[in-house]
């Protein structure tokens, strides 16, 4: 049984076949604007290349947040039609788990800033996989660590980028599936979790 | 054949089902109006997100009122600009993903295309044939010679028709859209009990100016007492109409003259408006057409049809089309 990965939702994104439950082939693009117009079309091109068809998928994986605002939207959107269509259940990864793949022998509680537009993030607190805090921030709070009740705290990012800017600690996540997810059978009622309540919304404009 | 057509490229969210022969299966909305009207206009991430709640309900119910399964349809066509990129992707993504799970084709359609077309789903218009796109966005004539050679002609330089309408509505005390109870009104009015100049673009002959109409409406407006404003709603109503729809009219003619066409059609919004389809059909020696009357504002229908049209002259799509928040129909014929 093959199943397809979505992650749409940070700065560098991806969308892997998966054979049971290893990854066989992956397409990775580094920036999630250039590669908007481009998921269905990838994935359909890795699919053709691996001479699998939709029948032969188990599972759509899709990271649904927290992540830049519209990759939530687009890979949620491209996985609802595989459940919509085809019943097939699709499972809802959370971001930070996915990157704690990221992360070997971490026995204590890690702090995680997941950039979700230019200028703010969340900031996730996970240990052992159980994720036990999120809040949306601004990039340049916890880039000034002080502001945010942290003095040199070790801080792990996604993003190259706010890495190189010395207060953070970058990494990638591996290609393991993690083995927390939510698997929903009808996306009539998948609504994201990390998207700005109305009070962020406007205080933001 | 059956077209899935998909349109999410404002406020609304719309999936319809058309066959081949321009019979409409089904044609549902879904309107956030009320929803964004707490915050007293459009926020463009709060529309995305309602879209990709409500674009799978809006799929099954379409389906089913065209008592259809997934399995009868052929092509998916869908809304690829211009508009909110953010809820244009909604509408595209869902459309490419269906595309890959059905292995239907898919065609990305302008929506100003839907709009000009639209005429053709409900009757036959010769071609060519003049279009004009009259909404709340847009006032514009496009030669149409055939389905997807266009020709923009004319065009306004400030507000659009129904802009201005909307505008004045404001002013008079009437809730956005205003063009609807501005025709009620204007019936129960005298047309001639106000005058206002007929603008002129002095550039371009061809090109059409709202703004100026505008700003006498509101000197005289602002001149009465509101005793007299209420008094004289319908008269207002009535003159301002007249006044917009002469400018259109007047226009049309230019047009018609230099481009010779075998009809004209109207669609977007203010199509709507049975005084603006008089005066047109009055005043012109080509026959008009409107499209029915769901289809004047922003539906999935035209969208479907639109994709339809462009799909049987040039095959499908490639899967990564390009999205686009501005994307002109044609380009612009300057005189
Ligand atoms: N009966 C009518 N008479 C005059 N105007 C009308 C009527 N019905 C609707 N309108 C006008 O049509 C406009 C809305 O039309 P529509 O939804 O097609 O346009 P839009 O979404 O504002 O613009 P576009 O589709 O070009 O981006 C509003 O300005 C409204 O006042």
């Amino acid at each position: 049984m093959f199943d397809i990965l979505l992650q749409t939702v940070l700065a560098s994104t991806e969308i892997s076949l998966y054979e049971n439950l290893k990854v066989i082939e992956s397409i990775k693009k580094s920036s999630l604007q250039k590669s908007e117009n481009t998921f269905v079309f990838d994935l359909y091109c890795l699919m053709q290349k691996q001479k699998i068809d939709i029948k032969d998928i188990g599972h759509v994986w899709v990271v649904n947040g927290p992540g830049y605002f519209t990759g939530i939207r687009t890979g949620l959107a491209i996985s609802k039609t595989f459940v919509d269509v085809l019943q097939i259940p699709i499972r809802l990864i959370n971001t930070f788990q996915w990157l704690e793949t990221g992360i070997s022998d971490c026995k204590d509680t890690i702090k995680i800033f997941i950039p979700s537009s230019a200028r703010e993030g969340y900031l996730g607190f996970i240990k052992n996989s159980v994720l036990e805090e999120t809040f949306l921030v601004l990039t340049k709070d916890v880039l000034k660590q002080k502001k945010i009740g942290f003095e040199n705290a070790l801080i792990y990012t996604n993003d190259k980028e706010l890495a190189e800017q010395k207060n953070m600690t970058y990494i990638e996540p591996k290609f393991t599936l993690p083995s927390v997810f939510e698997e929903v059978e009808t996306t009539r009622k998948v609504i994201p979790e990390y998207f700005r309540t109305e009070d962020q919304l406007f205080k933001k404009q | 054949m059956n077209i899935l057509g998909i349109e999410t490229s404002c406020d609304d969210t719309a999936v319809a089902v058309v066959n081949s022969d321009g019979e409409i299966l089904s044609n549902v909305l879904s309107s956030q109006t009320e929803f964004h009207a707490k915050y007293g206009g459009i926020v463009p991430e709060i529309a995305s997100r309602k879209h990709l709640e409500l674009i799978s309900h809006v799929c099954f119910e379409s389906l089913e009122k065209a008592q259809i399964k997934w399995s009868d349809i052929d092509l998916i066509s869908v809304t690829k600009g211009p508009g909110l990129v953010g809820s244009l992707l909604v509408g595209v993504e869902y459309a490419r993903g269906l595309s890959v799970v059905l292995k239907k084709p898919i065609k990305g359609i302008n929506h100003m295309e839907g709009h000009l077309l639209s005429p053709l789903l409900t009757q036959k218009v010769p071609f060519p044939y003049m279009g004009l796109v009259i909404s709340g966005g847009h006032t514009e004539f496009v030669l149409v010679e055939k389905s997807g050679k266009y020709l923009k002609v004319s065009s306004t330089v400030d507000d659009a028709c129904g802009e201005s309408l909307d505008k004045f509505g404001k002013q008079i005390g009437i809730l956005y859209p205003a063009g609807p109870l501005i025709e009620k009104l204007a019936i129960e009015g005298n047309s001639k009990a106000y005058q206002f100049p007929l603008p002129k673009v002095k550039k371009d002959p061809l090109a059409m100016s709202f703004s100026g109409l505008k700003t006498s409406v509101m000197h005289v407006i602002t001149s009465l007492s509101s005793e007299d404003l209420l008094k004289e709603k319908q008269n207002l109503c009535a003159s301002y109409q007249y006044a917009l729809f002469r400018h259109v009219l007047v226009t049309a003619k230019k047009v018609v003259l230099k481009y010779p066409v075998r009809a004209l059609t109207i669609s977007g919004g203010v199509s709507a408006n049975m005084n603006l389809y008089k005066t047109l059909s009055d005043g012109l020696s080509v026959p008009v057409f409107k499209p029915a009357k769901k289809l004047s504002t922003d539906n999935a229908a035209m969208i479907a049809y639109a994709g339809f049209l462009r799909f049987k002259a040039e095959g499908p799509d490639s899967l990564n089309f390009e999205v686009f928040s501005n994307l002109p129909l044609a380009s612009y014929n300057t005189v």
